[in-house]
């Protein structure tokens, strides 16, 4: 049986710890004179508390075998994962392939691959967008906004 | 005298043509994104942060607040022609507004809706100079345990109105404060959390924080949603109507805009909770209850006028004592805090053109958005009718772009794309992320006030239970975790008491 709270406590307890253990490294230092690590261990110290109890709060729903109060909104991994890996690539691609060029192919795969538009629609939409973002931020605005590295190759 | 003296300083410094100009642009980006759903003004602002770092500081905190409470006039025109509220704070507006147009005085709806926020506008303001001069005053004589008490109480007020679970709520409070606390310890210079990365040293930057919470897990879920765009098809006319709507309104208007102005204020309150709020107590104290949903005026003009009046009233605590009240005006504070101003008591000593010049630019922005609003519905609607599908690329584009462009670094861009996936789960898993966002910009000076404190008490806490001031903040702490644990019991106890009752009449 899935339950959304001991996962979440699960999580939050592993990372609570990780950061107690990274905050007493750091140094508590005393009453009088704080150090960098008192504040963080003591926010993480009672974070882990509170994760705690909501795993024990899981276990036990688990073994009354309650149902989840509200009804879980399903996770759409597919699309979600997607946008994600998407934007996350922009990044990647942005200083290699210059701001235009990696802008067009960012908008042309969220409208081609996640909104299902028309492969025409999808191309004019990225077109227009990569070159009125062009215009506005770098020859209007003049952002220092990467050519990209990969232009620079064959240029040279 | 010295009043009147700074209200016409604030009118000059307002009508500067660069200050109008980003009035202007605040006050239309804000009513453009309240008209569409799913980008809010939290995301809009962090947007537009790195836009304002170019500017003059009063330039940049005239053209977010723009937004803020430009967005409130935007959210109405959709609640009210689409039946979709543009803002979470016009749901109520839903109720009886797209009602209203039904029956065809959408016209009065979206008249009242703006002539309302307008007139809540107009006395916010003027409650705002009068209220904040003097709590500045008072708040010269507080010290690191009265700001320490202060933003705790803060925090447990806002984890205390949240949807949901406050025991969730306060712990992604806590996650916030840890998240604030990356980068270099203010007093050792030791770099905390940051994992090796030079980019973390700074701590992690507001706007991907911000943009990822609210402006990207906005996207994901709305990807999940057909969202239904059944604009109503009517001329929009009568915008004024007759005499007799206009008199049934304006009690309304005006207990909407004390609700809205008190609420404002409180910590934790704003403009969602006060058009709540006011859509209740109106329905409550209604000769006629059973009419609302079925298009009342009372029901459009109340809320309207509430969030217009706390979008504007929360920055009494943000400017005056330094504490944002909310996660909108926690953004502001972290753009003011970009310009190297610290917003508190001494702001309006040591920057009386911010605070003087923003109070009366709001007044200008009202009235922008009165002259601009109602003539524009047409643009508004035919805005509304973009598919999403074509939508939500170019609100990721922008994102990404506002992101990268605060620190040039794509770092920051993979930052938003954690913060994106942590504020989608967040909201799948009934965690709120307004807490985090809150908690994470008080950290700092959280952590500083408190240790501050102690070096004072040489390590004894009885410091926070001393002093009259703290000692008022941390006795409401206490009797709302109090509150909140007797009554989940009391809850409990009544579900297993209905079990018994069942059982026994079977």
């Amino acid at each position: 049986m899935r339950n959304y709270n001991l996962f979440s406590g699960i999580f939050l307890l592993a990372l609570s710890l990780g950061a107690c253990v990274k905050a007493y490294r750091l140094g508590l230092g005393s009453g009088g004179s704080p150090g960098p690590g008192f504040i963080p261990f003591a926010i993480a110290a009672l974070l882990g508390l509170m994760s705690l109890y909501l795993c024990l709060r899981g276990v036990i729903q688990i073994v009354k075998g309650y149902t989840e109060k509200k009804a879980f909104k399903e996770i759409g991994w597919g699309k979600a994962l997607l946008v994600l890996i998407l934007l996350a690539g922009y990044g990647v691609f942005f200083n290699f392939l210059g701001f235009p060029f990696a802008t067009f192919v960012f908008m042309m795969s969220l409208l081609w691959m996640v909104g299902r538009q028309r492969l025409r629609l999808s191309l004019a939409v990225s077109l227009v967008t990569a070159a009125c973002a062009y215009i506005l931020f770098v020859v209007l605005f003049d952002l220092p906004l990467p050519r990209g590295s990969l232009w620079q190759l064959f240029g040279e | 005298m010295e009043i009147g003296h700074y209200i016409l300083y604030g009118l000059q410094v307002a009508v500067q043509p660069a200050n109008l100009l980003y009035c202007f642009v605040g006050v239309f980006t804000g009513t453009l994104i309240g008209v569409l759903p799913g980008i809010g003004p939290v995301g809009t602002m962090s947007l537009l942060l790195p836009v304002t770092f170019h500017i003059t500081p009063v330039g940049a905190i005239i053209m977010l607040a723009g937004i803020y409470y430009g967005a409130q006039y935007g959210g109405s025109t959709t609640a009210i022609l689409a039946n979709i509220p543009g803002e979470a704070s016009s749901v109520t507006t839903c109720l009886d507004g797209y009602q209203m147009a039904r029956k065809g005085r959408a016209g009065l709806a979206l008249g009242v809706s703006a002539v309302g926020s307008f007139i809540a506008g107009t006395i916010t303001i003027f409650g705002m100079i009068f209220l904040a001069y003097p709590l500045a005053k008072a708040a010269l004589k507080f010290g690191p345990p009265e700001y320490f008490s202060l933003m705790c109480m803060g925090l447990v007020i806002l984890t205390f109105l949240t949807q949901g679970s406050m025991f969730k709520a306060l712990m992604m409070a806590l996650l916030g404060l840890l998240i604030g606390l990356v980068g270099l310890d203010p007093f050792t210079a030791k770099p905390r959390f940051t994992f090796g990365f030079k980019e973390l040293m700074d701590g992690v930057g507001i706007v991907p924080v911000t943009m990822g919470l609210f402006g990207i897990s906005e996207v994901l879920l709305n990807l999940e949603t057909k969202i239904k765009r059944d604009i109503y098809e009517t001329e929009i006319t009568g915008l004024l109507s007759s005499l007799k709507d206009w008199t049934t309104a304006k009690w309304a208007i005006l207990r909407g805009t004390i609700v809205g102005f008190f609420l404002g204020i409180l910590p934790g309150g704003g403009a969602i909770l006060s058009s709540f709020v006011s859509y209740a107590l109106e329905k409550r104290f209604s000769r006629h209850p059973e009419q609302f949903g079925t298009g009342v005026i009372e029901g459009v003009a109340a809320p309207e006028s509430a969030n217009n009046a706390a979008a504007q009233s929360c920055l009494i605590p943000l400017l005056s004592l330094g504490i944002p009240p909310n996660v909108v005006m926690a953004v502001l504070y972290g753009g003011l805090l970009i310009h190297g101003i610290q917003p508190g008591p001494f702001l309006l000593r040591d920057h009386p053109d911010i605070f003087w010049g923003l109070s009366m630019s709001m007044y200008v922005g009202n009235v922008m958005l009165l002259a601009l609003n109602l003539p524009l519905i047409g643009l508004w609607v035919r805005i509304l009718r973009v598919p999403y599908p074509i939508l939500f690329p170019l609100i990721l584009f922008f994102c990404a772009i506002g992101v990268y462009t605060v620190n040039n670094s794509v770092f920051d861009i993979y930052l938003m794309v954690i913060f994106g996936l942590a504020g989608y789960l967040m909201k799948k898993l009934d965690f709120e992320p307004a807490p985090l966002a809150m908690a994470y910009v008080l950290s700092p000076i959280l952590e500083s006030s408190f240790r501050q404190s102690l070096s004072l008490s040489g390590g004894g806490l009885s410091i926070f239970f001393s002093r009259p001031i703290s000692l008022v903040c941390m006795v409401l702490v206490v009797l709302l975790l109090g509150f909140q644990l007797v009554s989940s019991y009391v809850a409990k106890w009544r579900v297993q008491a209905e079990k018994i009752k069942t059982y026994e009449g079977e």
